[in-house]
């Protein structure tokens, strides 16, 4: 199939994966963080990575944990799906699909944290 | 050894700051009119030759980042919560959610900034811009959070 495509179409494909990709892997983080469920656990005081998956409390021993790293984590891997699509599907959208659906996923997100922000 | 990583992690900030508002800027340049002036030779850049030096200052900045978000979550995340300031935690995760969005975005970016600068112009504009919201939001919010209670001292 991509040996038929001509350089425009490679470009648009590649362009349209990328956006898609990125917006994978920030609705993959946004749902990490809505449902505490990142890949794994950092816990800073003691120096110790913990799998969060299936998630458990983590002990009053161990400090605060650190979720960060396991909601990027996370992101990635779901960015990968954006290579499951098929170049067919890519060519019939547009090449700004993934940006605008990042804009999106950016005002989710702010919505989501506006609850605390108000409290400044 | 923290306060020299959070200095560094400033440093690449600032440098970030500066290459991605010329290069967004850029992209917002009209041709022709008045070039004498001060925001005209501003956007007046070759932004395809910022597009590297921006993607290794924001993977730099955001892995310096990290280095000193452990301290952060111990000593300073604790007297947000602590001190009941809330507002300023928020403000801090949009950071931190934001610079994550943006990491994700940067593949896009630099294909954008490898192909014709006519092909795709306005899809380049939004994403360099994103990119510039991004990194003047997270900078504004780590030098407050800084001043608040900064990383290295006790």
């Amino acid at each position: 199939m991509s040996t038929d495509l001509t350089p425009h179409d490679a470009l648009h494909r590649d362009l349209v994966r990328w956006g898609l990709a990125a917006f994978f892997a920030c609705a993959g983080y946004l749902s990490a963080v809505i449902f505490e469920r990142p890949v794994f656990l950092y816990f800073p005081m003691i120096g110790e990575w913990h799998w969060a998956v299936p998630l458990t409390t983590p002990a009053e021993a161990l400090g605060p944990p650190i979720a960060f790293y396991g909601w990027k984590a996370l992101g990635v891997l779901c960015a990968l799906g954006a290579w499951l699509m098929p170049a067919r599907w890519l060519l019939r959208l547009p090449a700004c699909t993934g940006f605008v659906a990042v804009c999106l996923s950016i005002a989710a997100m702010l919505l989501y944290e506006a609850r605390g922000l108000f409290a400044l | 050894m923290m306060m020299f990583a959070l200095l560094l992690h400033a440093l690449c900030a600032i440098f970030l700051l500066g290459a991605i508002s010329h290069q967004a800027a850029s992209t917002w340049r009209s041709e022709g009119g008045r070039t004498q002036t001060l925001t005209a030779s501003f956007a007046r850049v070759r932004g395809a030759l910022y597009a590297r030096a921006v993607i290794v200052a924001y993977v730099l900045t955001v892995l310096l980042g990290d280095v000193v978000y452990g301290p952060y979550r111990v000593d300073v995340k604790t007297m947000l919560f602590d001190l009941q300031l809330m507002g300023w935690n928020s403000a801090f995760e949009i950071k931190e959610h934001l610079v994550a969005f943006g990491l994700y975005l940067l593949p896009l970016y630099w294909l954008l900034w490898r192909i014709s600068p006519l092909d795709y112009a306005g899809l380049r504009r939004g994403v360099t811009s994103m990119l510039a919201l991004i990194v003047w939001y997270a900078l504004i919010v780590g030098h407050l959070l800084n001043n608040i209670k900064g990383v290295g001292f006790q």
